[in-house]
């Protein structure tokens, strides 16, 4: 094996720097006691039943009139926009002048599980836009939508177009069957009733085993072999739990909002096909003809940049533009690469449309 | 997580007592474990736990390797056939896969109790003494065994399980395929490696590459779809099967089961829809009765301003 060439020595040496690093990594755990996560400063103004909508405090005069709602996915938790004060969208977006609000989802309990899309578009997405559009003073917003939020904010804009200023998109899947989509393509041929019968809401670890299952050596053998090296620095380690709490955080879904989801978006793909139902209300993406963003991720492995791409033809939008980020799905919230460009891109784009 | 921290001190010292029995050389972060543990006692969370267990139990694995690895170049000599190790470095990792899908894959709780002494390799899975047992008492008239309902209950539950057992074999098949095929692409990447693999470390991340490679490559296939369909609803069959027992068995002793819990929710759902349309219409009215005054008023204003024209 010529391209092999180990030496016991190196090897020895190589031994020696993993065990210093794993000390010096048992050290820093046990000075650290615990990580904060969200840190920036906001104010709740609405709550609807487990739902809190947040408006953040401005950092600066407004340079934008239009407020932004960020609306966020079901998993996971919306703090991925805030998580730490040097590597937050939402302080950046602040700290430019733009007005933010959020959704907070929260946890659902066993007695949430027949919450449905309709409850979540309907009802509390549509009492946080119209409790954000009351502090408007255009009375529309910008709805910024992350994720499977994207897709509720697509669905809500085609729905309500007259509140909806301008609409941002984020790592959004809107084509759930183009061939590279990985995460669809395996949960074609899982019974999602079997699922919601059988669990009620679905746990939120066994998604995020879903997530892992997509790159099991990667997120297994290589991430917890590099674990020394992460946790040896005290600010490399706060990073990393950060990180770690905020992926292992993942809420149960409500059963009946993930069969709808699962069916309609996932197995149907009826987004692009124009006959996704909320409630009884057919989405018809042509009644969007807003200003819209789409930021997606180049090295996106759970919504492949194709399936966001989708977007550009799916809209009666004249006003299309795209901003592809050399990032993956959660790098485009959290990478210092990233912050440098989406939050500017952000903000002048939306300066550029301001009523 | 505390209780995993615990499992792996317990097997932390009798990895050190080992050592110490057999002198051997390296004992990977013993002294920073100690340190960890040692001094004055702080509340340990559940996410510092949880790294610690998996900390130590990398480097558990990877000292191990590491140890081999050394021995086996100083027995043989640098320019020895390494590719007995790579072999080693291969079962390894199999090993880590494998523990991977039954994590993944497990029965649900309650019947992994029963099955925990057996492997999903092990061609005894559903062969054993408890199945037969199960299968004997299936096939007594129910005039003299049990009732028709368990009885059936119970044909369901050894079918779900037959079921799994099959799901499972067919899913590690593929498994195996993906490590064949990420062995040979990693011996084929090992022999064309310029400059060559010289650290450990490298070489676990040339096999990471090489088995994402491979692994990305029939996830993509309907073949993997359906077997990755069929484990799934497998394991949740069985889950909701047990469910269903435990329900027929809370009814009969007068306990509230799942599912009438699950008839309350519902109730509980539509209620709250009906407040909401309660609150939009009261909305709505709310909003004509503001629009009627102000008509109201716009008509006085007129009326009045009138008046005041013709006097």
């Amino acid at each position: 094996m010529k391209g092999l060439n180990l030496d016991p020595g190196r090897i020895r040496e190589e031994l020696a720097t993993f065990n210093d690093r794993l000390e010096q990594s048992y050290q820093t755990l046990r000075a650290i006691e615990g990580v904060d996560v969200g840190t920036t400063p906001r104010e709740e103004i609405g709550h609807y039943d487990r739902v809190r909508l947040y408006r953040y405090q401005p950092a600066t005069a407004p340079s934008v009139q239009t407020p932004v709602l960020i609306c966020y996915a079901l998993v996971n938790r919306p703090y991925i926009a805030d998580l730490q004060p040097d590597r937050s969208l939402i302080a950046a977006l602040i700290a430019l002048g733009v007005p933010v609000y959020l959704i907070d989802w929260g946890y659902p309990e066993d007695a949430d599980c027949f919450l449905d899309l309709d409850d979540y578009i309907e009802d509390y997405l549509d009492s946080c836009v119209r409790k954000v559009c009351a502090e408007s003073p255009s009375g529309r917003i910008t709805l910024l939508g992350i994720c499977q939020g994207g897709t509720f904010s697509l669905c809500y804009t085609a729905l309500h177009p007259e509140r909806i200023q301008n609409l941002i998109t984020m790592v959004t899947p809107v084509d759930f069957h183009t061939p590279d989509f990985t995460l669809s393509h395996l949960a074609r041929d899982v019974d999602v009733d079997l699922a919601v019968n059988t669990y009620g809401n679905i746990p939120g670890e066994l998604l995020n085993d879903t997530y892992n299952s997509l790159m099991p050596m990667r997120l297994g053998v290589q991430k917890n072999l590099g674990l020394p090296t992460q946790l040896s620095d005290r600010d490399r380690a706060l990073n990393f739990l950060r990180m770690e709490q905020w992926i292992n955080d993942g809420p149960d879904q409500a059963g009946e909002a993930f069969r709808n989801f699962i069916r309609q978006f996932f197995h149907e793909n009826r987004l692009v096909n124009g006959t996704v139902l909320i409630g009884q209300k057919r989405v018809d993406l042509n009644q969007i003809q807003q200003p819209i963003l789409n930021i997606l991720g180049r090295h996106d492995h759970l919504v492949p940049p194709s399936s966001s791409r989708a977007l550009e033809h799916a809209t009666a939008s004249s006003d299309y533009r795209e901003l592809s980020v050399s990032a993956g799905h959660i790098g485009v919230f959290v990478s210092s690469k990233a912050l440098k460009q989406v939050p500017l891109t952000i903000h002048d784009w939306l300066q550029e449309r301001d009523a | 997580m505390a209780e995993d921290l615990l499992k792996f001190m317990q097997q932390w010292m009798q990895h050190i007592e080992k050592d110490k029995e057999t002198g051997s050389a390296e004992s990977a972060g013993y002294g920073s474990f100690s340190a960890f543990t040692s001094g004055p006692e702080i509340p340990v969370s559940d996410q510092h736990a949880s790294l610690v267990a998996l900390l130590t139990e990398q480097s558990v694995e990877f000292t191990r390797f590491a140890q081999q690895v050394i021995g086996y170049l100083e027995l043989h000599g640098r320019q020895a056939e390494l590719s007995a190790l790579i072999n080693v470095f291969h079962d390894h990792l199999r090993r880590l896969t494998q523990e991977w899908i039954l994590n993944r894959w497990q029965l649900p709780e309650q019947l992994g109790a029963l099955f925990k002494t057996h492997s999903f390799q092990d061609d005894l899975l559903l062969d054993n003494p408890f199945i037969h047992g199960l299968k004997s008492l299936l096939s007594a008239p129910s005039q003299i065994g049990l009732s028709h309902q368990l009885q059936t209950q119970l044909r369901q539950g050894v079918e779900l399980l037959l079921e799994y057992e099959q799901a499972l074999r067919d899913y590690n098949t593929l498994y195996s395929g993906i490590n064949q095929q990420a062995t040979s692409r990693f011996l084929e990447q090992i022999e064309h490696c310029d400059p060559p693999v010289n650290t450990l470390g490298s070489l676990h991340d040339l096999w990471v590459d090489t088995y994402e490679h491979a692994y990305s490559k029939t996830i993509v296939t309907t073949e993997y779809r359906q077997a990755h369909g069929r484990i799934s609803n497998a394991v949740m069959g069985l889950r909701q099967a047990l469910q269903q027992f435990r329900n027929a068995q809370l009814r009969q002793f007068g306990i509230p089961s799942e599912d009438q819990m699950t008839l309350i929710y519902q109730r509980l759902n539509e209620q709250r829809r009906q407040i909401r349309q309660l609150r939009r219409d009261m909305g709505d009215i709310q909003a004509l009765r503001e629009e009627v005054e102000h008509l109201r008023a716009t008509l006085r204003d007129q009326i009045s301003a009138a008046g005041t024209k013709k006097s």
